[in-house]
């Protein structure tokens, strides 16, 4: 019984400190976001304001607000639909037909797959930057 | 001609084209249909992954730079640029970096936390336990680009870690990203990753049916004997999936340790992996071909490593 204690004893004292460990970045983003006077000291505001998403909100120069976030909804969308239509019908093929070299095609898009972006990053910024 | 079990859809198109244009069409289709399906993708991978990875190997057997004479007019040097490459004191080290940082990162920090987290989301009676995973979770689940930005502030000087260590008496007077760059960016690696490990563990962990597990509690062995002999036997092929996962992914990670480092990866470039090391040769010292050799040689070894994972997947599955 006693053994018994000092396990649980032991496992909430592991959560804890996991925990404490995992909050501890998310919690300042998310207290220096209403933070009038945010800096990376880890603090609770004197007062919360929402100034910090107003200057989001607010135009720079000629640029429309929010273009940020427009240009990656827009990229997102559109990678989105064009990766699922062609995934899709590549699938349907690799599913429901037998062909030569099957196996193989479909080993060389997973391992395409799992290429870290930044091997190919230097090329395609040099060849299709227009 | 291609005729027989799709004789009636035929005759149905020949009536409406009347030319037969249609019927050819198909007969020429009938045969390739499948292969005309992944025409799409092999165009997608051939304009953004083949070509690019084939101008590489090109461009890294010239004198090109990002600006200069030699952005324009750059003539063929042939393998001189591998020769540079391995002569690079940086190179190598970020070589060894990249290791080190793999090893402890991710094959210590996150596959030890991430089964840590999952024996205890399988223990029963534990409060917050599902608290604690949607943390770890959110962790994985935000923007790369945040993850790093919240890091370099929680490791700043004034930050939350060195609050934390003068708390403990530990003084320390400048940044930990600048101070340890390396170490930063190994625990602000397991932090962003060991979601992945936590989730894979635990759905390792529920396909284990609980009688296996009581009935070795039944016959009396300890804990650690019900996780070596039983749960560990049980997992270990989700521990190679893991293992292999993660180390290919951490491998390969740039964003995050961007972020808090920037390209020259800290102090005496301790932090500089080798994804680090392309972009910094690459945009901060202009030597476009030696950076495009270093993706080669590191595309070389990536796949390396993707291979030993398929094989080793085999070879398991058979075992």
């Amino acid at each position: 019984m006693e053994r018994n204690v000092l396990a649980y004893v032991l496992v909430y004292l592991f959560l804890a400190v996991v925990f404490a460990f995992f909050i501890g970045p998310l919690l300042w983003l998310f207290l220096s976001a209403f933070d009038p006077n945010a800096s990376p000291v880890f603090e609770i505001p004197s007062h919360f304001t929402l100034n910090n998403f107003k200057k989001l909100l607010a135009p720079v120069g000629n640029v429309i607000p929010l273009r940020w976030i427009l240009n990656s909804l827009i990229i997102s969308l559109l990678v989105a639909t064009i990766a699922t239509l062609v995934s899709v019908i590549s699938a349907y093929v690799f599913a429901r037909h037998a062909f030569k070299g099957q196996g193989a095609m479909l080993t060389t898009f997973i391992i395409l797959r799992l290429i870290p972006p930044i091997v190919i990053a230097l090329p395609i910024m040099m060849l299709y930057n227009w | 001609m291609t005729r027989g079990k799709n004789e009636g859809i035929f005759q149905a198109r020949e009536g409406l084209s009347s030319g037969g244009i249609i019927d050819k069409l198909a007969s020429f289709f009938e045969g390739r249909g499948a292969f005309l399906f992944l025409v799409p993708a092999l165009v997608l991978i051939g304009i953004f992954v083949i070509f690019p990875v084939v101008w590489d190997v090109y461009i890294s057997m010239t004198n090109a730079s990002l600006v200069g004479p030699s952005a324009k007019h750059y003539i063929f040097i042939g393998i001189q640029n591998y020769f540079r490459l391995f002569q690079d004191f940086l190179f190598l080290n970020s070589l060894k970096v990249s290791f080190a940082f793999t090893v402890l990162s991710a094959l210590i920090g996150q596959a030890i936390l991430g089964l840590a987290l999952a024996l205890v989301m399988r223990m029963e009676g534990i409060k917050g336990k599902i608290l604690v995973a949607t943390v770890v979770f959110i962790a994985w689940v935000i923007p790369e680009v945040v993850a790093g930005y919240a890091w370099s502030a929680v490791t700043d000087k004034q930050g939350l870690v060195s609050a934390i260590l003068s708390f403990f008496g530990v003084k320390t007077e400048y940044s930990l990203y600048f101070t340890h760059p390396f170490e930063v960016i190994v625990v602000a690696n397991i932090w962003r990753g060991t979601a992945f490990s936590m989730i894979l563990f635990t759905a390792a962990l529920e396909g284990i049916p609980r009688y296996i597990y009581e009935a070795a509690e039944v016959d009396g062995a300890t804990p650690w004997q019900r996780f070596k002999y039983v749960v560990f036997p049980l997992i270990s092929q989700a521990i190679l999936v893991d293992f292999i996962l993660i180390t290919i992914w951490t491998f390969g990670v740039f964003t995050l340790p961007y972020m808090i480092l920037g390209p020259g990866g800290g102090i005496g470039n301790a932090g500089q992996l080798w994804t680090l090391y392309i972009y910094f040769k690459a945009i901060n010292n202009f030597d476009i071909a030696l950076a495009a050799a270093a993706s080669n040689v590191m595309f070389v070894i990536v796949l390396a490593l993707i291979l030993a994972y398929l094989w080793s997947m085999k070879y398991f599955r058979r075992w």
